[in-house]
């Protein structure tokens, strides 16, 4: 299956700050991925290295195969939803499908005047902007950080939306969020950002399979085994919990072993990253 | 690339509509007008039948003036607002992620301010003209009628405006705030109107041979700046107003994996 974002070396930077550096990808078609990181990780840059809103300082990137989006057949494969789901104020309903249907090339009418007719919706609604991004047909759909000021009733309503989007038009998305719970609903593939460099990636099923919740006794972490990844651990005087991972199962009976869930995977590789590591990172400014 | 005139199309309703929900935007384009019909045309009203000629003559040059003022003022104000407005309002990234090149982006905003700015312009001479002719007193007319500055205001309208616009959109395109874009670009498109002045107040004689020549300067002046204003419409440039960095290494990856507990 060809790749719909592979990157090799990526970097941004913002004269002399670092919001993404070192950033090797390949995204699979047909996924939905969840990008996952604190505020500040990079998230928003590399969504914008993606849609060709911004220009690579390092590295390469490949989207749809071809180059970043900036010519007019590139950037029509691809939707994008800015953070905040911005909207004209001096726009109506009729106007943003207007200009919609005049930028776009591909434009759906009826699957534009559809949706909003039958989800009572106004663009100024994040699912109003999620049907302006998918009315051009894209291949890829990028949202970043679609949901943040949702409630939890309209976050549910949108993820909802968005599948069902997704499943009719055999979309790959990339959607950034900080709500793990939504990521986990929705998403099939994730990232982990952090401190502006990819901690870990790969397909859901297979990151929770391979990563174990260890508990025993305390012990030195040096007598773990090599093919054992620790990527954190706690301590009291008596315990030690470690978060490992690994493709082989752990044999060491002083272990109980239990599985992860997304969230535990996620808190582990930001705490991973740690403040120490935030040293050169930024957001991009808007 | 061909650009179309669909997306074009598309880009000037769409500016048109958010101009018109800008309460400054509607106010300058507004009231700028009216101050500068006002003014000129009741100084032309007050001129007495028997005026000295010298005095009529400078009248007559300050009223065909101060029109001028707005086909400069309002477009800078509107053009000011076209990037950094959006960028404001968070727009600018989902325009941008459509199948609209740049060359179309800066067309659509640039005729957007254009049409309004250039019609104003001849709407508020025309009225003024109209006035003067039905309401002075007869030599006073025929004055207004027969200045060389009439004729040398209607080329100089568009080209006056086309540089404010051109202004306009270079600021807008590098500063953050839209209050402070739209005060450097009034800045910005005053120096061709001190050329203007000189001619309409005939420090310089506006000989017919003279306007040309000026009309052309200010053309070609008109057509680098579009090209150095369509340079500053990249992408990046617009989103962040910052030049784009390219070609350094990434700093190094830290090595360490193990936890910070360790």
């Amino acid at each position: 299956m060809t790749a719909v974002i592979e990157t090799t070396g990526l970097g941004k930077r913002y004269r002399r700050l670092w919001a993404l550096s070192d950033c090797t990808l390949s995204i699979p078609a047909g996924r939905v991925v969840g990008l996952v990181g604190p505020n500040g990780a990079g998230k928003t840059t590399l969504l914008s290295l993606a849609t060709g809103l911004l220009a690579p300082s390092a590295g390469t990137i490949e989207v749809l195969a071809g180059p970043p989006p900036t010519g007019t057949a590139q950037l029509a494969r691809v939707g994008f939803l800015a953070q905040g789901a911005p909207v004209y104020a001096g726009l109506s309903v009729a106007d943003h499908l207007r200009l919609g249907a005049h930028l776009n090339p591909g434009w759906d009418t009826a699957l534009a005047r559809g949706r909003i007719g039958r989800l009572h919706l106004d663009p100024s609604q994040k699912a109003g902007t999620l049907t302006l991004a998918i009315a051009k047909r894209p291949d890829l759909l990028v949202l970043d950080e679609p949901v943040a000021s949702l409630d939890p009733l309209a976050r549910r309503e949108f993820l909802a939306d968005l599948m069902e989007a997704v499943t009719g038009q055999q979309l790959s998305v990339v959607l950034s969020s900080h709500l793990i719970t939504d990521l986990e609903r929705v998403c099939d593939y994730l990232i982990v950002l952090v401190a502006s460099r990819i901690q870990v990636a790969g397909p859901v099923e297979e990151l929770l399979a391979t990563h174990h919740l260890l508990s025993g006794p305390r012990r030195d972490l040096a007598t773990q085994p090599a093919g054992q990844q620790v990527i954190s651990a706690n301590h009291t005087d008596v315990q030690t919990t470690l978060l490992v991972r690994t493709s082989e199962p752990v044999l060491d009976p002083a272990w109980t072993v239990s599985g992860v869930s997304l969230e535990d995977l996620v808190l582990a590789y930001m705490r991973q990253a740690g403040p120490g590591r935030r040293n050169h990172h930024l957001e991009i400014r808007k | 690339m061909s650009a179309s005139t669909a997306r074009v199309g598309a880009v000037i309703r769409k500016e048109l509509a958010e101009f018109r929900r800008n309460r400054l935007i509607v106010v300058t384009a507004v009231m700028l007008p009216v101050v500068f019909l006002i003014g000129p045309t009741a100084t032309i009203l007050s001129i007495k039948a028997p005026a000295l000629t010298a005095t009529l003559g400078k009248r007559v040059e300050y009223a065909l003036f101060m029109p001028l003022m707005v086909s400069v003022l309002v477009p800078a104000v509107m053009s000011a607002y076209s990037v950094v407005g959006e960028r404001e309002q968070g727009t600018l990234e989902p325009v941008l992620a459509t199948p609209v090149s740049r060359a179309e982006l800066l067309a659509g905003k640039a005729v957007a301010v254009f049409l309004p700015a250039a019609v104003l312009g001849y709407l508020i001479f025309g009225v003024f003209v109209v006035i003067t002719q039905l309401a002075a007193a007869s030599p006073v007319a025929a004055a207004v009628r027969h200045a060389p500055q009439l004729p040398a205001a209607l080329v100089f309208i568009p080209l006056l405006a086309a540089w404010a616009i051109w202004a306009g959109l270079a600021i807008s395109a590098r500063v953050s705030d839209t209050r402070v874009a739209q005060q450097l670009a009034v800045l910005g498109s005053l120096p061709p109107v001190a050329l203007a002045a000189l001619m309409q107040f005939q420090v310089i004689s506006p000989t017919f041979g003279l306007a040309a020549a000026l009309a052309g300067g200010l053309l070609a002046v008109d057509c680098a700046a579009c090209l150095v204003v369509a340079r500053l419409f990249d992408r990046e440039r617009l989103i962040t107003g910052t030049r784009p960095s390219r070609g350094t290494p990434a700093p190094a990856a830290p090595q360490d994996i193990r936890s910070p507990g360790e």
